[in-house]
């Protein structure tokens, strides 16, 4: 369960101080998938991002289950990332000279040998080769980024993501990229995951008409929310 | 399994004309600092090995005062006959091979009527005792036209390019003029019965030889020496205990306080100097190389920095700590320039194959003449040292992973959120 009380986020420029979140509450439980919804720098990034421990807050806080952010260092914050967080970003980051398999491999590397349990190389080759597969990108595992379409890499990049369990996939619009068929696809496999992982999912979008199918959806503008819809 | 190795070896890669660039200054760098320094090491060895094999011994005795006015051969700082006398048992007994000399400077006066040819020129003269010496000095070995002294000898042997200079040839007569001990200008004649050819251009351009015991007769010494030069049979690495050893073994006899023992280095405080600044001027352009290399190392780093920012902030957000993602470039860094430094430490290889079995041949292009210092003669011979091939590589590798450091260290500091936004 993820719970933010008063979020808050300045950035401070030279010239003037931006306000991107503007005191933020929100509740999100385990297994659920929302929809950040909201025009252009309304601050959907700025949020992922915070949640994410990826950027500082400047107010406010958030608690991961009873965790709370505040508590943590940047030591802590990169073992929770590790261990809880999943990310997805519009632009892939896709590591180029790696294969898609490496890609996802590369998702246990960071892990410390307690974290890695009884995992060993086979049986990461085994999980990764697993979620390529779930994917829909069985067959293209030595393909490099540069040979796969932006609907491949963006699903390549999914796989990372998710390929080791995490609790939460953090997803900054992640079809924001690609075409409406694509985009659909994308969004059926984060819908799926979802269902059959019980990860949570948090994505964004500025895009009213792929929201259509998603039962909650929070709506914000400058930095604050404006809606959170249950349907 | 994939590594972080082989993905900062395959970054290498990706912008190969830019990798290609940088590992070639890396390349350059390294042979050329390999070749210079195997030179410059080369040609102080053999000078060292040329200094004390054919002109000033591994240690030399002089009366205290001497070494100071060298140049002018002063005939008032000698060591006298009952000095030497109690010099040489204690030599003997120690083992110690000695070769006393007297010095003095010479003007040598050639004619040759039959062909009209005439010419002067000034030189050093050495008594020397042909067997004591032998002991000491390589001179025997040198001689490669006519012979080496003999005990009764009257005639001189001299040094290969005075003959030249003068035209000399084995039988040729020379006239000798110099100072006689009590202070009067002596003039005297010898005939060349050799001709030595030592790897000393120093000793070639000046030295002439003469047995003491005729040296005496011609300037009345009574049986003093100016120096008596000392070996303990190690080239070069004896060096200043050695001469303390002897120093010490001559406090015994009392008489003997005037006298010093100073080593190879002392001797020729003159020459080391030069050398040494030789060396560091030498060096100095090595430095200067390497920091061209170092600055493109950096400067392809901080590109690639630059270029990565995105990836590096996936890579954190996936859980790599910054030191990690660091790391991966400092890996990328160092190993570009274990890809220059040890392609360059074999081309280099490569160029000093010739440079230490042949040297180069200086003949063609300088005159015989020219002194440059260095007792080497005109071949210049590099050397295999362990010291070059791996240390200079090693410095190399080094400053390649420094280089790297210092863009990657800034920009680990930055927000992942920061990193990520960039274009
Ligand atoms: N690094 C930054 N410095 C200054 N202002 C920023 C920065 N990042 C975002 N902003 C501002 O914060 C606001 C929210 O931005 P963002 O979270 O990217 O919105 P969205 O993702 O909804 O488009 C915008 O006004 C944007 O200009
Ligand atoms: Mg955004």
């Amino acid at each position: 369960m993820i719970r933010t009380r008063g979020l808050k986020k300045i950035y401070r420029t030279t010239s003037e101080d931006v306000i991107a979140l503007d005191g933020i509450d929100m509740m999100i439980g385990d297994g659920e998938l929302v929809a950040l919804s909201g025009p252009s720098g309304s601050g959907k990034t700025t949020l992922l991002n915070v949640i994410g421990t990826l950027d500082s807050i400047t107010d406010g806080d958030i608690e991961f289950d009873s965790c709370s952010l505040r508590t943590m260092d940047e030591k802590a914050k990169t073992a929770f990332r590790r261990l809880n967080l999943g990310f997805i970003f519009q632009s892939y980051n896709l590591i180029p000279v790696l294969t898609a398999l490496e890609n996802v491999e590369l998702a246990f590397k960071p892990l410390s040998r307690d974290e890695m349990k009884r995992l060993d190389v086979s049986d990461i080759r085994a999980a990764s080769m697993e979620v390529l597969k779930d994917v829909g990108l069985e067959g293209f595992e030595h393909r490099k980024p540069g040979e796969l379409s932006g609907g491949q890499q963006q699903r390549v990049s999914i796989a990372r993501a998710v390929v080791r369990r995490p609790s939460l996939l953090l997803a900054d619009e992640p079809t924001a990229n690609l075409d409406s068929t694509n985009s659909r696809l994308i969004l059926q496999l984060l819908a799926r995951l979802n269902e059959r992982y019980g990860i949570t999912v948090l994505y964004s979008s500025h895009d009213a008409q792929v929201l259509g199918s998603v039962r909650r959806v929070v709506v914000l503008k400058d930095g604050r929310i404006i809606e959170d819809r249950i349907c | 399994m994939l590594t972080l190795l082989t993905m900062s070896f395959k970054n290498i890669f990706r912008y190969k004309t830019r990798s290609i660039i940088t590992i070639l200054a890396i390349i350059v760098s390294v042979c050329i600092s390999i070749v210079i320094d195997g030179l410059l090491r080369g040609i102080g060895d053999q000078s060292t090995v040329n200094l004390i094999a054919y002109e000033s011994a591994e240690a030399t005795l002089f009366r205290q005062g001497y070494l100071e006015k060298q140049a002018e051969f002063p005939t008032d700082l000698t060591i006298d006959r009952d000095e030497l006398q109690a010099i040489a048992p204690i030599l003997a007994e120690q083992g110690t091979p000695f070769s006393p000399r007297y010095k003095t400077a010479v003007e040598l006066i050639y004619y040759d009527p039959e062909n009209d040819i005439d010419g002067y020129v000034n030189a050093v003269l050495v008594g020397l005792d042909p067997q004591l010496d032998a002991s000491v000095f390589d001179l025997p070995d040198s001689v490669d036209e006519g012979r080496w002294l003999e005990m009764d000898d009257e005639g001189i042997v001299v040094g290969a390019s005075i003959a030249k200079n003068l035209n000399l040839h084995i039988g040729s007569f020379l006239t000798l003029e110099g100072k006689g001990k009590a202070g009067f200008v002596e003039t005297f004649d010898a005939q060349v019965v050799g001709i030595a050819t030592t790897g000393n251009p120093a000793v070639n351009m000046s030295q002439v030889f003469m047995t003491l015991d005729a040296l005496d007769a011609y300037l009345a010494l009574d049986g003093s020496v100016t120096e008596i030069a000392v070996s303990d049979g190690k080239v070069g690495v004896s060096g200043l205990g050695f001469a303390d050893r002897v120093q010490k073994s001559l406090a015994v006899v009392p008489r003997l306080a005037d006298v010093e023992v100073c080593d190879w280095k002392t001797v020729n405080a003159d020459l080391v100097a030069v050398m040494n600044g030789d060396k560091g001027s030498s060096y100095l352009i090595l430095i200067f190389l390497f920091i061209i290399a170092a600055a493109g190392i950096t400067n392809t780093m901080i590109m690639a920095v630059m270029e990565r920012r995105k990836e590096c902030a996936m890579l954190r957000a996936m859980g790599f700590s910054r030191y990690e993602v660091n790391w991966l470039f400092v890996l990328e860094g160092a190993m570009t320039g274990c890809l220059g430094a040890l392609s360059g430490a074999l081309i280099g290889a490569a160029v000093n194959y010739p440079l230490a079995r042949y040297g180069i041949d200086l003949t063609s292009m300088v005159s015989s003449d020219m002194d440059m210092g260095y007792r080497v003669s005109l071949i210049m011979r590099s050397g295999w040292y362990l010291q070059s091939f791996v240390g200079i590589p090693s410095v190399a590798v080094f400053l390649a992973a420094f280089s790297s450091f210092i863009p990657v260290a800034r920009s680990g500091r930055s927000e992942i959120a920061a990193l990520m936004r960039t274009a």
